[in-house]
Protein backbone atom coordinates (compact mmCIF):
# COMPACT_ATOMS: atom_id res chain seq x y z
CA UNK A 1 0.00 0.00 0.00
CA UNK A 2 2.90 2.43 0.97
CA UNK A 3 4.80 1.52 -2.17
CA UNK A 4 1.62 2.01 -4.54
CA UNK A 5 1.05 5.50 -2.84
CA UNK A 6 4.85 6.15 -2.76
CA UNK A 7 4.97 5.07 -6.61
CA UNK A 8 1.65 7.11 -7.58
CA UNK A 9 3.48 10.27 -5.75
CA UNK A 10 6.62 10.33 -7.77
CA UNK A 11 4.59 9.62 -11.25
CA UNK A 12 2.66 12.83 -9.83
CA UNK A 13 5.76 14.82 -9.23
CA UNK A 14 7.25 13.59 -12.51
CA UNK A 15 4.02 15.03 -14.37
CA UNK A 16 4.36 17.78 -12.61
CA UNK A 17 7.82 18.23 -13.21
CA UNK A 18 7.09 17.89 -17.39
CA UNK A 19 4.25 19.94 -17.22
CA UNK A 20 6.42 22.63 -15.85
CA UNK A 21 8.76 22.24 -18.37
CA UNK A 22 6.16 21.56 -21.25
CA UNK A 23 4.62 25.02 -20.02
CA UNK A 24 7.88 26.69 -20.22
CA UNK A 25 8.72 25.76 -24.08
CA UNK A 26 4.90 27.27 -24.51
CA UNK A 27 6.00 30.41 -23.34
CA UNK A 28 9.23 30.16 -25.04
CA UNK A 29 7.77 29.60 -28.06
CA UNK A 30 5.17 31.92 -27.88
CA UNK A 31 7.42 34.80 -28.55
CA UNK A 32 7.85 33.22 -32.07
CA UNK A 33 4.56 32.91 -33.63
CA UNK A 34 3.75 34.29 -36.84
CA UNK A 35 7.10 33.60 -38.35
CA UNK A 36 5.70 31.58 -41.37
CA UNK A 37 2.89 33.18 -43.95
CA UNK A 38 0.87 33.95 -40.31
CA UNK A 39 -0.08 30.44 -40.50
CA UNK A 40 0.11 30.63 -36.69
CA UNK A 41 -2.35 33.52 -36.18
CA UNK A 42 -4.60 31.72 -38.31
CA UNK A 43 -5.19 29.06 -36.23
CA UNK A 44 -5.41 31.38 -32.99
CA UNK A 45 -8.45 33.18 -34.72
CA UNK A 46 -10.02 29.94 -35.32
CA UNK A 47 -9.28 28.62 -31.47
CA UNK A 48 -10.66 31.73 -30.52
CA UNK A 49 -14.02 31.18 -32.92
CA UNK A 50 -14.37 27.87 -31.69
CA UNK A 51 -13.47 28.21 -28.09
CA UNK A 52 -14.84 31.39 -27.05
CA UNK A 53 -17.57 32.91 -29.82
CA UNK A 54 -19.26 28.82 -30.02
CA UNK A 55 -18.52 28.70 -26.00
CA UNK A 56 -21.15 32.03 -25.96
CA UNK A 57 -24.68 30.60 -26.17
CA UNK A 58 -23.85 28.35 -23.15
CA UNK A 59 -22.34 30.72 -21.18
CA UNK A 60 -25.41 33.18 -21.59
CA UNK A 61 -27.70 30.57 -20.26
CA UNK A 62 -25.74 29.58 -17.33
CA UNK A 63 -24.46 33.21 -16.24
CA UNK A 64 -28.56 34.32 -17.14
CA UNK A 65 -29.55 31.11 -14.65
CA UNK A 66 -27.08 31.64 -12.16
CA UNK A 67 -27.63 35.27 -11.84
CA UNK A 68 -31.53 34.31 -11.86
CA UNK A 69 -30.94 32.14 -9.08
CA UNK A 70 -28.73 34.25 -6.86
CA UNK A 71 -31.52 37.19 -7.33
CA UNK A 72 -34.73 35.23 -6.38
CA UNK A 73 -33.13 33.37 -3.58
CA UNK A 74 -31.89 36.83 -2.17
CA UNK A 75 -35.26 38.06 -2.67
CA UNK A 76 -36.76 36.06 -0.25
CA UNK A 77 -34.25 37.04 2.18
CA UNK A 78 -33.61 40.66 1.07
CA UNK A 79 -35.50 43.66 0.19
CA UNK A 80 -34.32 44.67 -3.28
CA UNK A 81 -32.99 48.25 -3.74
CA UNK A 82 -30.76 49.36 -1.68
CA UNK A 83 -29.77 46.42 0.21
CA UNK A 84 -26.35 46.55 -0.12
CA UNK A 85 -26.00 42.91 1.08
CA UNK A 86 -27.42 41.86 -2.16
CA UNK A 87 -25.06 43.37 -4.60
CA UNK A 88 -22.15 41.88 -2.83
CA UNK A 89 -23.07 38.22 -3.15
CA UNK A 90 -23.87 39.03 -6.45
CA UNK A 91 -20.31 40.55 -7.01
CA UNK A 92 -18.44 37.71 -5.15
CA UNK A 93 -20.16 34.74 -6.59
CA UNK A 94 -20.66 35.98 -9.89
CA UNK A 95 -17.70 37.97 -11.26
CA UNK A 96 -15.05 36.87 -8.55
CA UNK A 97 -16.02 33.23 -7.72
CA UNK A 98 -18.14 30.88 -9.32
CA UNK A 99 -18.13 33.01 -12.63
CA UNK A 100 -14.51 32.20 -13.65
CA UNK A 101 -14.84 28.76 -12.07
CA UNK A 102 -17.80 27.63 -14.40
CA UNK A 103 -16.74 28.99 -17.16
CA UNK A 104 -13.28 27.38 -16.95
CA UNK A 105 -15.41 24.15 -16.23
CA UNK A 106 -17.44 24.92 -19.65
CA UNK A 107 -14.43 25.65 -22.01
CA UNK A 108 -12.31 22.60 -20.14
CA UNK A 109 -15.35 19.81 -21.12
CA UNK A 110 -15.93 21.37 -24.76
CA UNK A 111 -12.38 22.70 -26.11
CA UNK A 112 -9.49 21.35 -23.83
CA UNK A 113 -11.49 17.36 -24.37
CA UNK A 114 -11.62 18.46 -28.68
CA UNK A 115 -7.83 19.54 -28.41
CA UNK A 116 -6.43 16.47 -26.47
CA UNK A 117 -8.82 14.33 -28.85
CA UNK A 118 -7.45 15.77 -31.58
CA UNK A 119 -3.50 15.75 -30.57
CA UNK A 120 -3.65 12.24 -29.29
CA UNK A 121 -5.01 11.13 -32.96
CA UNK A 122 -2.33 13.10 -34.58
CA UNK A 123 0.65 11.69 -32.51
CA UNK A 124 -1.08 7.87 -33.02
CA UNK A 125 -1.26 8.42 -37.08
CA UNK A 126 2.45 10.19 -36.97
CA UNK A 127 0.97 13.85 -38.09
CA UNK A 128 3.58 15.42 -35.30
CA UNK A 129 6.30 12.73 -36.30
CA UNK A 130 5.38 14.18 -40.00
CA UNK A 131 5.65 17.46 -38.78
CA UNK A 132 9.10 16.95 -36.83
CA UNK A 133 10.54 15.70 -40.18
CA UNK A 134 9.94 18.57 -42.25
CA UNK A 135 11.45 20.34 -39.35
CA UNK A 136 8.22 22.21 -37.85
CA UNK A 137 8.35 22.55 -34.37
CA UNK A 138 5.36 20.98 -32.87
CA UNK A 139 5.09 22.82 -29.76
CA UNK A 140 5.50 26.18 -32.01
CA UNK A 141 3.15 24.87 -34.59
CA UNK A 142 0.27 22.76 -33.04
CA UNK A 143 0.43 23.85 -29.12
CA UNK A 144 1.14 27.47 -29.20
CA UNK A 145 -1.77 28.92 -31.37
CA UNK A 146 -4.24 26.79 -29.14
CA UNK A 147 -2.70 27.84 -25.78
CA UNK A 148 -2.82 31.69 -26.78
CA UNK A 149 -6.51 31.12 -28.60
CA UNK A 150 -7.62 29.40 -24.87
CA UNK A 151 -6.66 31.89 -23.13
CA UNK A 152 -7.67 34.80 -24.63
CA UNK A 153 -11.48 33.30 -25.03
CA UNK A 154 -11.11 32.05 -21.41
CA UNK A 155 -10.24 35.74 -20.25
CA UNK A 156 -13.07 37.23 -22.45
CA UNK A 157 -15.62 34.38 -21.46
CA UNK A 158 -14.89 35.40 -17.75
CA UNK A 159 -15.97 38.62 -18.30
CA UNK A 160 -18.91 38.01 -20.50
CA UNK A 161 -20.15 35.52 -17.47
CA UNK A 162 -19.81 38.56 -15.40
CA UNK A 163 -21.51 41.11 -17.24
CA UNK A 164 -24.42 38.31 -18.65
CA UNK A 165 -24.65 37.20 -15.21
CA UNK A 166 -25.23 40.96 -13.31
CA UNK A 167 -27.26 41.97 -16.51
CA UNK A 168 -29.14 38.93 -16.23
CA UNK A 169 -29.86 39.07 -12.65
CA UNK A 170 -31.55 42.47 -13.33
CA UNK A 171 -33.63 41.10 -16.14
CA UNK A 172 -34.71 38.76 -13.93
CA UNK A 173 -35.66 40.73 -11.16
CA UNK A 174 -38.22 42.84 -12.81
CA UNK A 175 -40.14 39.65 -12.60
CA UNK A 176 -40.05 39.59 -9.01
CA UNK A 177 -39.99 43.40 -7.88
CA UNK A 178 -39.52 46.37 -10.57
CA UNK A 179 -36.48 48.17 -10.38
CA UNK A 180 -35.25 50.87 -12.29
CA UNK A 181 -31.75 49.51 -14.13
CA UNK A 182 -30.20 52.94 -13.24
CA UNK A 183 -30.68 52.26 -9.42
CA UNK A 184 -29.65 48.67 -9.71
CA UNK A 185 -26.59 49.34 -11.74
CA UNK A 186 -25.16 52.13 -9.72
CA UNK A 187 -25.72 50.37 -6.73
CA UNK A 188 -24.20 46.99 -8.27
CA UNK A 189 -21.17 49.84 -9.29
CA UNK A 190 -20.72 50.68 -6.02
CA UNK A 191 -19.51 47.86 -4.88
CA UNK A 192 -17.84 46.34 -7.87
CA UNK A 193 -13.98 47.41 -6.98
CA UNK A 194 -11.43 46.89 -9.18
CA UNK A 195 -9.82 43.91 -7.30
CA UNK A 196 -12.78 41.98 -7.77
CA UNK A 197 -12.38 42.71 -11.92
CA UNK A 198 -8.74 42.33 -11.76
CA UNK A 199 -9.08 38.95 -9.83
CA UNK A 200 -11.70 37.96 -12.18
CA UNK A 201 -9.38 38.34 -15.28
CA UNK A 202 -6.62 36.98 -12.99
CA UNK A 203 -8.57 33.94 -12.92
CA UNK A 204 -9.48 33.91 -16.67
CA UNK A 205 -6.21 34.40 -17.49
CA UNK A 206 -4.66 31.44 -15.03
CA UNK A 207 -7.61 29.05 -15.80
CA UNK A 208 -7.33 29.65 -19.42
CA UNK A 209 -3.60 28.56 -19.62
CA UNK A 210 -4.31 25.47 -17.09
CA UNK A 211 -6.37 24.38 -19.94
CA UNK A 212 -4.15 24.82 -22.87
CA UNK A 213 -1.70 23.15 -21.37
CA UNK A 214 -3.56 20.34 -19.72
CA UNK A 215 -5.18 19.39 -22.35
CA UNK A 216 -2.42 19.96 -25.06
CA UNK A 217 0.42 17.71 -22.72
CA UNK A 218 -2.39 15.13 -22.33
CA UNK A 219 -3.00 14.87 -25.61
CA UNK A 220 0.93 14.65 -26.54
CA UNK A 221 0.98 11.72 -24.03
CA UNK A 222 -0.87 9.29 -26.87
CA UNK A 223 1.58 7.04 -27.88
CA UNK A 224 0.56 4.03 -30.27
CA UNK A 225 -3.29 2.80 -30.12
CA UNK A 226 -6.50 4.98 -30.77
CA UNK A 227 -7.70 3.08 -27.02
CA UNK A 228 -5.27 5.45 -25.50
CA UNK A 229 -7.11 8.68 -26.65
CA UNK A 230 -10.62 7.97 -24.65
CA UNK A 231 -8.29 7.08 -21.69
CA UNK A 232 -6.05 10.51 -21.54
CA UNK A 233 -9.17 12.80 -22.65
CA UNK A 234 -10.88 11.83 -19.33
CA UNK A 235 -6.90 12.14 -17.37
CA UNK A 236 -7.41 15.80 -19.10
CA UNK A 237 -10.31 16.44 -17.87
CA UNK A 238 -9.63 15.01 -14.25
CA UNK A 239 -6.72 16.88 -14.10
CA UNK A 240 -7.55 19.61 -15.49
CA UNK A 241 -10.54 20.17 -13.20
CA UNK A 242 -8.62 19.45 -10.61
CA UNK A 243 -5.87 22.05 -11.02
CA UNK A 244 -8.60 25.02 -11.75
CA UNK A 245 -10.08 24.00 -8.58
CA UNK A 246 -6.67 24.09 -6.64
CA UNK A 247 -5.82 27.57 -8.91
CA UNK A 248 -9.10 29.08 -8.05
CA UNK A 249 -8.24 28.66 -3.97
CA UNK A 250 -5.04 30.04 -4.35
CA UNK A 251 -5.73 33.43 -6.13
CA UNK A 252 -9.21 33.35 -3.67
CA UNK A 253 -6.63 33.20 -0.82
CA UNK A 254 -3.87 35.77 -2.22
CA UNK A 255 -6.79 37.97 -3.10
CA UNK A 256 -8.56 37.76 0.56
CA UNK A 257 -5.11 38.51 1.88
CA UNK B 1 25.71 27.58 -36.98
CA UNK B 2 26.70 23.83 -37.13
CA UNK B 3 27.72 22.92 -40.75
CA UNK B 4 27.56 19.17 -42.10
CA UNK B 5 30.99 17.30 -42.00
CA UNK B 6 32.60 16.68 -45.20
CA UNK B 7 32.53 12.84 -46.22
CA UNK B 8 30.71 12.16 -42.87
CA UNK B 9 28.67 9.10 -43.78
CA UNK B 10 24.61 9.60 -43.91
CA UNK B 11 23.49 7.75 -41.06
CA UNK B 12 25.86 6.50 -38.34
CA UNK B 13 24.29 4.40 -35.31
CA UNK B 14 26.81 3.97 -32.22
CA UNK B 15 25.57 1.82 -29.54
CA UNK B 16 22.34 2.54 -29.94
CA UNK B 17 20.09 1.17 -27.14
CA UNK B 18 16.02 1.80 -27.87
CA UNK B 19 13.39 0.34 -25.95
CA UNK B 20 9.84 1.40 -27.32
CA UNK B 21 7.95 -0.50 -25.05
CA UNK B 22 8.82 -2.48 -21.79
CA UNK B 23 11.90 -4.81 -23.52
CA UNK B 24 14.60 -2.99 -25.38
CA UNK B 25 14.14 -3.42 -28.96
CA UNK B 26 17.80 -2.57 -29.85
CA UNK B 27 20.51 -3.49 -27.24
CA UNK B 28 23.48 -1.42 -28.67
CA UNK B 29 22.94 -1.32 -32.29
CA UNK B 30 25.77 0.09 -34.47
CA UNK B 31 24.86 0.84 -38.12
CA UNK B 32 26.90 2.80 -40.85
CA UNK B 33 25.08 4.24 -43.96
CA UNK B 34 27.34 6.04 -46.17
CA UNK B 35 26.07 9.14 -48.51
CA UNK B 36 25.27 8.94 -52.21
CA UNK B 37 23.88 5.07 -52.38
CA UNK B 38 20.72 3.42 -52.03
CA UNK B 39 20.76 1.38 -48.94
CA UNK B 40 17.95 -0.92 -48.50
CA UNK B 41 16.80 -2.08 -45.05
CA UNK B 42 15.08 -5.70 -45.46
CA UNK B 43 14.04 -7.94 -42.54
CA UNK B 44 10.69 -9.73 -41.08
CA UNK B 45 8.35 -8.23 -39.54
CA UNK B 46 9.23 -6.36 -35.80
CA UNK B 47 12.91 -6.55 -36.91
CA UNK B 48 13.12 -2.71 -36.33
CA UNK B 49 13.42 -1.52 -39.63
CA UNK B 50 11.09 1.35 -39.54
CA UNK B 51 12.42 2.35 -36.20
CA UNK B 52 16.33 2.76 -37.27
CA UNK B 53 14.67 5.11 -40.06
CA UNK B 54 12.74 7.16 -37.58
CA UNK B 55 15.78 7.21 -35.33
CA UNK B 56 18.28 8.11 -37.72
CA UNK B 57 16.26 10.91 -38.98
CA UNK B 58 15.62 12.56 -35.43
CA UNK B 59 12.47 11.65 -35.07
CA UNK B 60 12.58 9.83 -31.98
CA UNK B 61 15.78 9.85 -29.47
CA UNK B 62 17.49 6.40 -28.54
CA UNK B 63 17.60 5.72 -24.81
CA UNK B 64 21.10 5.66 -24.98
CA UNK B 65 24.01 5.59 -27.78
CA UNK B 66 24.61 8.40 -30.55
CA UNK B 67 22.99 8.95 -33.46
CA UNK B 68 24.51 10.86 -35.92
CA UNK B 69 23.06 12.29 -39.42
CA UNK B 70 25.82 13.25 -41.70
CA UNK B 71 28.24 13.63 -39.07
CA UNK B 72 26.39 15.55 -36.50
CA UNK B 73 24.26 14.03 -33.42
CA UNK B 74 20.94 14.94 -33.82
CA UNK B 75 20.61 15.88 -29.61
CA UNK B 76 23.62 18.24 -29.95
CA UNK B 77 20.95 20.61 -32.44
CA UNK B 78 19.50 24.04 -31.91
CA UNK B 79 15.61 23.97 -33.31
CA UNK B 80 17.04 26.81 -35.72
CA UNK B 81 19.81 24.11 -36.36
CA UNK B 82 17.43 21.85 -36.43
CA UNK B 83 14.69 23.44 -38.82
CA UNK B 84 17.48 24.77 -41.17
CA UNK B 85 19.10 21.08 -41.57
CA UNK B 86 15.81 19.07 -42.06
CA UNK B 87 15.58 21.11 -45.64
CA UNK B 88 17.71 18.89 -46.89
CA UNK B 89 16.21 15.65 -46.11
CA UNK B 90 12.65 13.73 -46.97
CA UNK B 91 11.01 11.17 -45.31
CA UNK B 92 8.00 9.41 -46.64
CA UNK B 93 6.35 7.54 -43.79
CA UNK B 94 5.24 3.99 -43.77
CA UNK B 95 0.96 4.72 -43.18
CA UNK B 96 1.75 8.12 -45.38
CA UNK B 97 1.08 10.43 -41.84
CA UNK B 98 -0.45 12.83 -44.29
CA UNK B 99 -1.93 16.02 -41.87
CA UNK B 100 -5.58 15.21 -42.08
CA UNK B 101 -7.11 18.66 -41.66
CA UNK B 102 -5.43 19.27 -45.32
CA UNK B 103 -5.51 18.77 -48.43
CA UNK B 104 -2.78 17.21 -50.85
CA UNK B 105 -1.86 20.04 -52.12
CA UNK B 106 -1.33 21.85 -48.60
CA UNK B 107 0.33 18.70 -47.72
CA UNK B 108 2.66 18.88 -50.38
CA UNK B 109 3.33 22.66 -49.97
CA UNK B 110 3.42 22.95 -46.36
CA UNK B 111 7.46 22.48 -46.21
CA UNK B 112 8.11 24.45 -49.27
CA UNK B 113 6.06 27.30 -47.16
CA UNK B 114 8.33 26.67 -44.22
CA UNK B 115 11.30 26.57 -45.37
CA UNK B 116 10.90 29.19 -48.18
CA UNK B 117 8.35 31.89 -46.94
CA UNK B 118 9.60 34.50 -49.16
CA UNK B 119 8.82 32.26 -52.07
CA UNK B 120 6.32 33.71 -54.80
CA UNK B 121 3.19 32.20 -55.08
CA UNK B 122 4.03 30.74 -58.68
CA UNK B 123 7.58 29.05 -57.10
CA UNK B 124 5.56 27.30 -54.39
CA UNK B 125 2.93 25.64 -57.19
CA UNK B 126 5.91 24.78 -59.50
CA UNK B 127 7.55 22.71 -56.66
CA UNK B 128 4.36 21.20 -55.48
CA UNK B 129 3.68 20.34 -59.46
CA UNK B 130 6.61 19.18 -59.58
CA UNK B 131 6.95 17.03 -56.58
CA UNK B 132 3.32 15.61 -57.10
CA UNK B 133 4.31 14.60 -61.28
CA UNK B 134 6.93 12.57 -59.84
CA UNK B 135 5.06 10.74 -57.34
CA UNK B 136 2.49 10.14 -59.63
CA UNK B 137 -0.48 12.07 -57.51
CA UNK B 138 -0.74 14.88 -59.88
CA UNK B 139 -4.39 14.61 -60.22
CA UNK B 140 -5.45 14.50 -56.83
CA UNK B 141 -4.03 17.58 -55.08
CA UNK B 142 -7.69 18.68 -54.27
CA UNK B 143 -8.73 15.52 -52.58
CA UNK B 144 -8.19 15.07 -48.51
CA UNK B 145 -6.15 12.59 -47.20
CA UNK B 146 -9.37 10.71 -46.33
CA UNK B 147 -10.70 10.34 -49.69
CA UNK B 148 -6.87 8.28 -50.62
CA UNK B 149 -6.59 4.58 -50.77
CA UNK B 150 -3.59 3.88 -48.71
CA UNK B 151 -1.55 3.66 -51.50
CA UNK B 152 -2.26 6.57 -52.55
CA UNK B 153 -1.33 8.39 -49.24
CA UNK B 154 1.83 6.91 -49.16
CA UNK B 155 2.61 8.29 -52.20
CA UNK B 156 1.51 11.87 -51.20
CA UNK B 157 3.75 10.98 -48.26
CA UNK B 158 6.79 10.92 -51.08
CA UNK B 159 5.58 13.96 -52.91
CA UNK B 160 5.54 15.29 -49.29
CA UNK B 161 9.52 14.18 -48.90
CA UNK B 162 10.42 15.16 -52.29
CA UNK B 163 9.18 18.77 -52.67
CA UNK B 164 11.87 20.69 -51.12
CA UNK B 165 14.46 18.43 -53.31
CA UNK B 166 16.75 17.06 -50.43
CA UNK B 167 20.19 15.11 -51.12
CA UNK B 168 18.77 12.80 -48.68
CA UNK B 169 15.81 10.29 -48.86
CA UNK B 170 14.22 8.10 -45.91
CA UNK B 171 11.90 5.55 -47.70
CA UNK B 172 9.34 3.97 -44.95
CA UNK B 173 8.16 0.87 -47.44
CA UNK B 174 7.29 3.41 -50.44
CA UNK B 175 5.85 0.95 -52.32
CA UNK B 176 3.68 -1.25 -50.08
CA UNK B 177 0.01 -1.16 -51.29
CA UNK B 178 1.22 0.34 -55.04
CA UNK B 179 -0.02 -1.57 -57.83
CA UNK B 180 2.40 -3.07 -60.18
CA UNK B 181 2.26 0.29 -62.65
CA UNK B 182 2.34 3.00 -59.87
CA UNK B 183 5.50 0.77 -58.01
CA UNK B 184 7.22 0.71 -61.69
CA UNK B 185 7.04 4.40 -61.99
CA UNK B 186 8.16 4.93 -58.36
CA UNK B 187 11.43 2.76 -59.09
CA UNK B 188 11.93 4.27 -62.30
CA UNK B 189 11.69 7.70 -60.20
CA UNK B 190 14.50 6.03 -57.33
CA UNK B 191 16.71 5.19 -60.19
CA UNK B 192 16.73 8.92 -61.24
CA UNK B 193 17.47 10.11 -57.63
CA UNK B 194 20.50 7.58 -57.70
CA UNK B 195 21.49 8.47 -60.94
CA UNK B 196 21.48 12.69 -59.74
CA UNK B 197 23.52 11.54 -56.39
CA UNK B 198 20.77 11.16 -53.80
CA UNK B 199 21.44 9.30 -50.85
CA UNK B 200 18.03 6.87 -50.25
CA UNK B 201 17.72 4.80 -47.44
CA UNK B 202 15.04 2.83 -47.87
CA UNK B 203 12.81 0.03 -45.98
CA UNK B 204 10.73 -2.69 -48.12
CA UNK B 205 9.97 -6.04 -48.09
CA UNK B 206 9.78 -6.07 -51.69
CA UNK B 207 12.52 -8.11 -53.38
CA UNK B 208 11.63 -6.75 -56.68
CA UNK B 209 12.24 -2.92 -55.45
CA UNK B 210 15.66 -4.02 -53.88
CA UNK B 211 17.02 -5.85 -56.78
CA UNK B 212 16.29 -2.79 -58.87
CA UNK B 213 17.55 0.20 -56.61
CA UNK B 214 19.90 -1.74 -54.06
CA UNK B 215 23.49 -0.79 -53.85
CA UNK B 216 23.72 -1.94 -50.14
CA UNK B 217 21.41 -4.48 -48.08
CA UNK B 218 21.52 -4.61 -44.44
CA UNK B 219 19.16 -7.28 -43.13
CA UNK B 220 17.50 -7.24 -39.94
CA UNK B 221 16.18 -9.35 -37.43
CA UNK B 222 14.37 -8.78 -33.82
CA UNK B 223 16.70 -5.57 -33.76
CA UNK B 224 19.98 -6.72 -34.46
CA UNK B 225 21.92 -6.76 -38.16
CA UNK B 226 22.33 -9.82 -39.29
CA UNK B 227 24.63 -8.55 -42.10
CA UNK B 228 24.82 -5.55 -44.24
CA UNK B 229 27.41 -4.56 -47.19
CA UNK B 230 27.28 -4.50 -51.19
CA UNK B 231 23.94 -5.83 -52.61
CA UNK B 232 25.71 -8.68 -54.17
CA UNK B 233 28.13 -9.81 -51.52
CA UNK B 234 25.01 -9.59 -49.22
CA UNK B 235 22.68 -11.73 -51.43
CA UNK B 236 25.53 -14.67 -52.00
CA UNK B 237 26.43 -14.44 -48.30
CA UNK B 238 25.96 -18.51 -47.66
CA UNK B 239 25.32 -17.84 -43.78
CA UNK B 240 22.45 -19.81 -43.05
CA UNK B 241 20.77 -17.19 -41.07
CA UNK B 242 20.62 -15.07 -43.73
CA UNK B 243 18.90 -17.15 -46.32
CA UNK B 244 16.31 -17.92 -43.63
CA UNK B 245 15.46 -13.88 -43.33
CA UNK B 246 15.87 -13.87 -47.49
CA UNK B 247 13.66 -16.52 -47.84
CA UNK B 248 11.01 -15.54 -45.00
CA UNK B 249 11.21 -12.06 -46.75
CA UNK B 250 10.45 -13.52 -50.17
CA UNK B 251 7.72 -15.78 -49.04
CA UNK B 252 5.79 -12.96 -47.14
CA UNK B 253 6.14 -10.79 -50.89
CA UNK B 254 3.92 -10.94 -54.02
CA UNK B 255 6.78 -10.89 -56.76
CA UNK B 256 10.13 -12.35 -56.57
CA UNK B 257 13.58 -11.17 -58.07
CA UNK B 258 16.19 -13.24 -59.56
CA UNK B 259 18.96 -11.15 -58.44
CA UNK B 260 17.59 -12.30 -55.00
CA UNK B 261 16.46 -15.62 -55.77
CA UNK B 262 20.29 -16.07 -57.05
CA UNK B 263 21.02 -17.09 -53.21
CA UNK B 264 17.85 -19.28 -53.05
CA UNK B 265 19.28 -21.37 -56.06
CA UNK B 266 22.63 -21.58 -54.72
CA UNK B 267 21.53 -23.12 -51.72
CA UNK B 268 18.94 -24.88 -53.47
CA UNK B 269 21.96 -26.46 -54.89
CA UNK B 270 23.03 -27.81 -51.78
CA UNK B 271 19.49 -29.00 -50.80
CA UNK B 272 19.58 -27.56 -47.26
CA UNK B 273 18.79 -23.92 -46.77
CA UNK B 274 15.42 -23.79 -47.79
CA UNK B 275 14.01 -26.70 -46.03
Amino acid sequence: MIARWGSAAIKGFRDLFYGCGFFWLIIRESFKLNTHRGVGWKVVVMQILFTGVNAMAIILLIALSLGAVIIFEGAQVFSLGQNSLLYTILVTIITRELGPLLTAFIVMARSGVAIATELSNMVISQEIEAYMAVGINPISYLVVPRFLGVTVSVVALTVFFSAAGLAGAWLVVQFVQPLPASEYFTNLLLHLTLTDLAASVVKGLVFGMIIAVVSTYHGFEANQSSTEVPVLVIKAVGRGFGLLIVANILITLAYLI
Amino acid sequence: MKQWIDGAPALTLEGVIYSPGAAPLFKGLDLTVPMGRCTVFMGPSGAGKSTVLRLGAGLIPPDSGTVLYRGLDWSELSDHENAVFREGMGFAFQNGALWANKSVYQNIELPYLYHRPKAERQEVRDAVARAAHQAGIQGQLALRPSQLSLGEQKSVSLARALVMDPPVLFLDDPTGSLDAQATEKQLQLFTELKRAGRTIILVTQDPLVTSRIADRLVLMKAGEVVTEGEFAEVTRNPNPEVVAILTSVLSQAATFSGDILDLLSIDQGDGDALK
